[in-house]
């Protein structure tokens, strides 16, 4: 690839500049200000509070037994034992990962580019996955940012036969692997891709020798950071099994036949932005062949493993977004040096003149809706698109130079991409927390969990040695919350114990001495209700209405009557 | 002394010339950028809190229908399209919110203070630093930028053309007039006010035509009138009517039917009617109207009270030198001149509309300041002679505002007069002292001390101007003490929505609740037809997401099964004839809006009252405590509505901790908790401690409020929010504690107010219980009475029955003194209940009350903490006025958070302002000062509110939101 590479892209082996430096510290100022902005809001959700929990218990109790990969639990017992434990800080981790991922690509400078390489770290900063999992006490951003790591590494390695990236490489593949079984399907995704896209050439490179020389060193290397890391230095044992022989084969619990398109259709839905970027990077295939072919490859098999994995699950909706992120840097590059170039105030004028088709058909869809809710208003509102576009098109191009249309036209996707990426993190940010447009998260706390809280401690205070029966079926909703009060037992007996207790169904009897406080505490989506037709997407694009139904999740507050 | 740095003006057929601005660099951008990154941390700050203005919901709500597709049709009446469509496309992007209803005025408030960038030629490039300054943090634009009005897109739409218009003339570079003809279709889309614009704008160049033999400032913009190619004009006329037919159709979905009126059908006109000939015509009629009925000097009030800054130095710089020679100085001379005129002689006259008339003198004066700062070098102030001229002038300054304060002192001993006039006298000695030591330099010592001064007075102003703008926008941001808050909605209203959100959340019902809401009604008394308001506005916005909303109109109709709806919103005044059927419901009494009392009407029709005022020594200090500390004259007017709640929705806080589990109440005896509570006393250093304190570290007490002291030393704290009386012996520890929420003997409903007679009788003040009651020192009750009424309109009536009493004083006569909070007045009480007198009554003259709540025994004199009024009143026993007492702290006048009062044997007196989170000790001279207080520890010391003082002078705080007593073993004033 360096053979091909222009003289931009050469200047990409060498260090970075002053200007660079100042331009990738903002971008990392901007991904760590998207990310930190009101952390402990809203309350961990229940996966996040099971990991959460796991370090807490770890902090407190030194044993553990992992649910998922052990990383996170071990790192978060030190974040709890620095800066006490809280909702916040349970994500600190996830943010650090996330500003983290979006200075990988400087990495990636030789492949793609200066401008590439800090658009591709633009997308995945503004990515609306990529920021609600960094701002989620999930393991989904470590293995998005151990992935980009070792594809990082792996290329570098395979360019610059320096040992010193296999050590690196390696290190990352066992960090991934600590962080949650879903790295092992997404490295085999990319070890997939490398290996379609460089075919034999991948052996032959001078590498070879390089790594067979470094491996010994990178073996122990990595043996030595796996016991480490997975047993919490040597604290926790059981630790090595759950980081590095777990993983490869748990994900295979999250293989799903026939879960097909959904995957897919979550992405676009999701991500549309980054997906249309994407295409404009690849669109950039003459320029950078070698790159564009295999992150290109790498992206079919990221979809494709993500569509035979369980859906909606986001850490398998990341890994197309990783590829996808990457040629977006490219696309995104490519429009902006465009516009740089090309672009005047007449063009800009022309490229913000490409909305009003859209926003008038949008208008025209919502009046017919409005009017006769059973009439499809899409023919006609696709014939006021396409004709006001029609219309845009033919005055450009009778108006501007060729040029001036590129840069138009560039400026146009640019103001989309841009609207796409912004509405849809606030419309998953505003999810969580609230029965409002769910359609990433599955479950999720509202802050009345707060006042189940306040009440228990309140019990404790008044009582301390008296015990709170709760429900077992809400321990995945209150565990994290309740977590430091001592007296809850849960007990399945809890529904008739004649004291204030928590429960998830009204009691067979109350009695008039008790009286039940009804909180609806969370939402979980009923994905059995997913409704993709025309009407509800459209409701959903414009108005954040629901693609599928919050269910709540209800808690019995049972208390004697008169408080 | 003024740098004339215009460029040279054109002849007439020289070819148009380059920009004579040098190339902008970073250098030159990053001010403004800065200055924008300022503005915009500014005008985010706490953006959602303010409780939504009437006109802010309506334009909220309607942006919201189009949001979620309703549409949107536009009407003159809520003025032009383009706040809606962008609204609109804010809730796209980042959701409904109480924010993002805002957001589109602070990015167009913030845009505004980037464009003097663009005018550096015309203001010179500290004068455009200067614009973007004032526009930054200016009082009227900094609050306005946080308010969903169209007045910040029109003032920045308005800057957008004066920059095409300038720009063009300057460079010839089209892109000017089509960034022009942008801001004025969209200003025109944004506010029907652009024809006042545009009219000022037209006659400028008219009459400069005009009168050009007198003149050469015509050529140069002949030149570039006749520079316009026939192409470019074309473009410019495409702009304005192409966005023109976009908006005001709604994108072609509100084309109307127009040709049915030309064949004389029923028929709609559409957006292109009603955005030209419909708008005027409309705002032509409101002329006539006279909304809001402002005199006509209302501007010349608004802008030295609040952009006193540019007022003065815009009036500098039109008498300077750079007027005369500068067409641009002669256009903002023009448009204020002319705008101010336009603005003062139309019917309508509103405090939004002040950034307008203001935005030619921002211009001015920045012009004038940039030049000013430009015509020495900063190092010639720090020179000796001109260092101690502006230590002089700061001493005149400082010592000026000293004898101003002084002079707002209302009421005073004949000892503390005399006081007041010799520490007047000695100031004055030192201001003339000052000025003789300015002349001495400027005549003996030839010292320039011009410049010294002048940074003096802008040192002055400039603190001024930040204090005014920071009180405006975040201080009294929904408190209409200011002139710029216009009838603005109370906090009250987010309380309650608060409240009705918490109430679906517990009822499980969420969106689904239903809320049964007043929509007012019309009836014809005595001829006269008397409308009655509804409820609706701002709850149209807060209440948006609850789809089961149903109005009523006067009584509930026959559909309606009240069972149904928890909740119930009626305006105060709409009560009586619904009032037999809410038996099943708790309501209370909120504020809907509230407005400043509009005193300077008068002036109108009495011009004299000018004068008396100003010679009146009240009047002028209470006008001196207005203009420093935003104190009104006279009370605030409100419109108030009831809140109702179903008595089965229970309250859902923290369960009171002392009645788990709870015990049954048996008659005449105490209501007592089964689980004691241990108590530790935390020492925080050798002069304060905490009481209330669990082992762990816990706050045991939930909101306590009124504290007393037994005659055996224990003292007896009133926890309201845990409805229960706790005493703790005199070593801190919790001797007992009794009570539990209801209506029941020995149960509470949020006390307040507590006393222990000498005999050791305990007295409550059950607050929401309405009542009184009294218990023996173990807890056993022993009597009540009380009950509901509300006696404003006359103190003396419904005697023995109570709004909110909040405290209890114990005379030396034996008698109980009680504040009936709600009803404005004192009831005495012997202590078997029976009655003696009532005195007080709303006001805030002498001897009445505005929300009286602590009380408190000086020797015969009591005390009473007249809340909302801000003063401690002393009164006598049978309520003849002994003076009073001005509080700071108290200008929150929160509903939720009370003041009560204590005094000593020294004759210290000690209050609270909770809101504030100080105790306030009010010595010998009348001056309330802070109270030393230890850092809070944990949240523990928080929103002080009961006060005592003990035998031996140490002092008991209840922190209310901390939940424990702070003792202070020796109370000392900061």
């Amino acid at each position: 690839m360096r053979a091909e590479a222009s003289p931009a892209l050469a200047a990409g082996w060498a260090g970075l500049g002053m200007r660079e430096v100042a331009a990738w510290g903002l971008l990392l100022a901007v991904a760590l200000i998207v990310r930190v902005a009101s952390l402990g809001e809203p309350p961990l959700d229940p996966a996040e509070g099971q990991r959460a929990l796991e370090g807490w218990t770890l902090w407190n109790e030194g044993q553990v037994t992992y649910a998922g990969g052990p990383l996170m639990p071990n790192v978060l017992s030190f974040v709890f034992g620095l800066f006490s434990a809280g909702d916040g800080q349970a994500r600190l981790l996830s943010v650090a990962a996330g500003a983290g991922a979006v200075l990988i690509p400087c990495l990636l400078r030789p492949a793609l580019g200066n401008l590439a390489a800090w658009s591709a770290g633009l997308t995945l900063a503004a990515c609306p996955p990529l920021v609600v999992a960094s701002r989620s006490a999930s393991p989904t951003v470590l293995v998005v940012l151990f992935l980009l790591a070792t594809a990082a590494c792996g290329y570098r390695l395979a360019h610059e036969a320096d040992g010193r990236w296999l050590v690196s490489g390696l290190a990352t593949i066992v960090l991934g692997l600590a962080a949650d079984p879903s790295f092992v399907v997404g490295a085999a995704g990319l070890a997939l891709a490398a290996a379609i896209a460089e075919g034999d050439s991948l052996t032959r490179g001078p590498w070879w020798p390089v790594a067979r020389a470094s491996a010994r060193q990178a073996v122990v290397v990595a043996l030595v950071l796996a016991t480490a890391v997975n047993t919490r230095l040597l604290m926790n044992p059981i630790g090595l099994q759950a980081g590095l022989v777990d993983p490869f084969w748990r994900w295979s619990a999250d293989v799903v036949r026939g879960a097909g398109l959904a995957g897919p259709l979550l992405l676009l839905l999701i991500d549309g932005g980054v997906l249309a970027l994407a295409a404009v990077g690849l669109a950039g295939y003459r320029r950078q062949p070698r790159a564009v072919r295999l992150l290109a490859i790498w992206l079919a098999v990221a979809v494709a493993t993500t569509a035979l994995m369980r859906q909606p699950d986001v850490r398998y909706l990341v890994l197309p977004l990783l590829p996808a992120g990457l040629l977006a840097g490219l696309g995104l590059s490519q429009l902006l040096e465009t516009v740089a170039s090309h672009g005047t105030f007449r063009s800009s004028l022309f490229g913000l003149a490409g909305l009003v088709p859209l926003i008038t058909a949008a208008f025209h869809i919502n009046s017919v809706l409005r009017a006769s809710p059973a009439q499809p208003p899409w023919s006609i509102a696709s014939i006021v698109a396409v004709a006001g576009l029609l219309v845009v098109v033919v005055l450009a191009f009778s108006v501007l130079r060729a040029a001036e249309c590129r840069a138009a036209l560039a400026t146009f996707v640019l103001i989309l991409v841009g609207l796409w990426s912004i509405t849809t993190t606030s419309r998953l940010l505003e999810a969580r927390g609230t029965g409002r447009a769910h359609l990433l998260e599955q479950a999720v706390l509202t802050d009345e969990i707060k006042v189940v809280r306040e009440e228990a401690l309140k019990w404790l205070r008044a009582n301390p040695d008296g015990p709170i029966p709760v429900d077992p079926s809400l321990r995945p909703l209150v565990a994290w919350a309740l977590r430091d009060v001592p007296t809850v037992r849960y007990d399945t007996a809890a529904g008739g114990v004649p004291s204030a207790r928590l429960l998830g169904e009204p009691p067979a009897a109350l009695g008039t001495d008790f009286r039940a406080d009804r909180l609806v505490v969370g939402y979980r989506s009923d994905w059995a209700t997913l409704d993709l037709a025309p009407a509800r997407v459209w409701r959903w694009v414009i108005g954040r209405q629901d693609l599928v139904d919050a269910r709540p999740y209800v808690i019995l507050v049972v208390q004697p009557a008169g408080e | 002394m003024v740098q004339l740095t215009e460029r040279p003006l054109a002849p007439v057929a020289a070819p148009p010339s380059p920009s004579p601005l040098p190339r902008p660099t970073w250098a030159t951008l990053i001010p403004f950028l800065g200055l924008g990154l300022v503005g915009l941390a500014l005008r985010l700050h706490d953006l959602g809190s303010r409780a939504y203005h009437h006109d802010e919901s309506l334009h909220a709500v309607y942006s919201w229908y189009l949001y979620v597709g309703r549409g949107y049709i536009h009407d003159p009446l809520m003025h032009g399209p383009f706040q809606f469509h962008v609204n609109a496309l804010m809730y796209f992007l980042f959701g409904d919110s109480d924010v993002t209803g805002r957001l589109a005025a602070v990015q167009f408030g913030t845009a505004l203070i980037l464009l003097p960038y663009f005018l550096r030629a015309e203001l010179g490039p500290r004068g455009a630093i200067v614009a973007s300054i004032i526009f930054t943090i200016g009082p009227a634009y900094l609050y306005f930028s946080r308010f969903t009005r169209e007045d910040i897109y029109l003032d920045f739409f308005t800057l957008a053309m004066v920059v095409g218009i300038f720009g063009w003339i300057r460079t010839r570079n089209v892109r000017y007039l089509h960034a022009g003809s942008l801001a004025l279709i969209l200003a025109f889309a944004d506010k029907e006010a652009t024809y006042i614009h545009a009219f000022l704008f037209m006659t400028f160049f008219g009459l400069l035509w005009a009168t050009s033999p007198l003149h050469d400032h015509w050529s140069p913009a002949r030149a570039a009138l006749r520079d316009i190619k026939v192409r470019t004009w074309l473009e410019c006329l495409g702009i304005f009517f192409g966005l023109y037919v976009l908006l005001f159709t709604t994108f072609l979905t509100n084309l109307g039917d127009p040709w049915n009126c030309l064949l004389g059908r029923p028929c709609n006109l559409g957006g292109l009617w009603s955005g030209s000939v419909g708008a005027l015509k409309y705002w032509f009629d409101q002329h006539s109207v006279q909304r809001g009925g402002q005199p006509f000097y209302y501007y010349a009030l608004l802008l030295p009270l609040y952009e006193f800054v540019p007022l003065v130095f815009g009036i500098a710089a039109m008498a300077s030198r750079w007027l005369r020679c500068s067409l641009f100085g002669w256009f903002c001379a023009y448009w204020f001149v002319a705008g101010f005129v336009i603005y003062s002689w139309a019917g309508e006259k509103m405090p939004w509309l002040l950034p307008h008339v203001a935005l030619p003198l921002v211009l001015l004066g920045s012009r004038w300041l940039g030049d000013w700062s430009a015509s020495f070098h900063p190092r010639t102030l720090l020179e000796r002679p001109a260092l101690v001229a502006l230590g002089l002038g700061l001493l005149v300054a400082t010592c000026s505002a000293a004898v101003v304060a002084l002079g707002a002192n209302q009421t005073l001993t004949p000892l503390e007069t005399q006081s007041r006039s010799l520490e007047r006298m000695a100031l004055v000695a030192v201001i003339s002292g000052s000025i003789g030591g300015l002349f001495y330099l400027k005549v003996a010592r030839q010292v320039r001390i011009g410049r010294p001064l002048m940074a003096v007075a802008l040192l002055v102003l400039s603190f001024f101007y930040v204090h005014t703008s920071w009180m405006v926008t975040y201080a009294h941001g929904d408190i209409p003490v200011e002139m710029l808050v216009y009838v603005q909605s109370s906090p009250d209203v987010v309380w309650v929505t608060r409240e009705v959100e918490r109430i679906g959340f517990q009822t499980g019902q969420r969106g689904d609740l239903r809320i049964l809401m007043d929509n007012g009604y019309s009836e014809v008394i005595g001829g006269q037809t008397v409308v009655h308001e509804s409820v609706s506005w701002p709850f149209e916005w807060y209440l948006r997401d609850y789809k089961n909303r149903r109005y009523f109109t006067k009584t509930f109709g026959p559909d309606i099964n009240l069972k149904d709806y928890p909740v119930i919103l009626v305006m105060a005044p709409n009560l009586d004839p619904i009032r037999d059927q809410l038996g099943d419901y708790v309501g209370q009494k909120y504020r809907l809006n509230w407005w400043y009392p509009e005193d300077y009407k008068n002036w109108q029709s009495n011009p004299g009252l000018i004068w008396s005022s100003l010679v009146d020594p009240v009047t002028r200090a209470k006008l001196l405590k207005y203009l420093v500390y935003r104190e009104p004259l006279n009370p605030l007017g409100a419109r108030e509505f009831y809140f109702f709640v179903r008595k089965e929705v229970p309250s859902i806080g923290p369960a009171p901790v002392a009645t788990f589990p709870a015990a049954p109440g048996r008659p005449g005896a105490a209501v007592l908790p089964n689980a004691p509570r241990e108590a530790a006393v935390e020492t925080i250093d050798g002069n304060v401690s905490l009481w209330g304190v669990g082992r762990s570290g816990e706050p045991l007490l939930v909101e306590p409020k009124g504290a007393a002291l037994g005659p055996d030393g224990r003292l007896y704290v009133a926890e309201g929010r845990a409805n229960r009386v706790t005493v703790f012996n005199p070593d801190g520890s919790i001797a007992t504690s009794w009570g539990r929420a209801g209506a029941g003997e020995g149960e509470f409903a949020e006390p307040w107010g507590i006393a222990v007679s000498p005999s050791g009788d305990v007295f409550v003040a059950d607050t929401w219980n309405h009542r009184i009651q009294k218990f023996s020192s173990d807890g056993r009750p022993l009597l009540s009475w009380g009950g509901l009424v509300d006696a404003r309109a006359d103190p003396n009536s419904a005697t023995g029955l109570f709004w909110g009493p909040r405290d209890i004083a114990i005379g030396a006569d034996g008698l109980l003194y009680i504040s009936d909070t709600g009803n404005k007045r004192i009831q005495v009480f012997d202590a078997d209940g029976r009655f003696v007198r009532a005195f007080g009554g709303e006001g805030s003259e002498p001897g009445r009350f505005n929300e009286p709540v602590g009380l408190a025994f000086q020797g015969d004199t009591l005390l009473v903490a007249d809340a909302w009024n801000g003063r401690i009143q002393r009164l006598d026993v049978r309520g003849a006025p002994r003076g009073t007492i001005a509080i700071p702290g108290w200008e929150s006048k929160s509903i939720l958070n009370k003041p009560y009062v204590a005094a000593d044997a020294t004759g210290l007196i000690y209050t609270t302002a909770p809101d504030r989170g100080d105790v306030l000790v009010v010595g010998s001279d009348g001056q309330a000062r802070p109270l030393a207080r230890p850092a809070d520890r944990g949240g523990r010391l928080g929103i002080p509110t009961g006060v005592k003082v003990g035998p031996d002078g140490e002092l008991y705080v209840t922190e209310s939101s901390g939940g424990v007593v702070s003792r202070y073993q020796q109370p000392d004033a900061r």
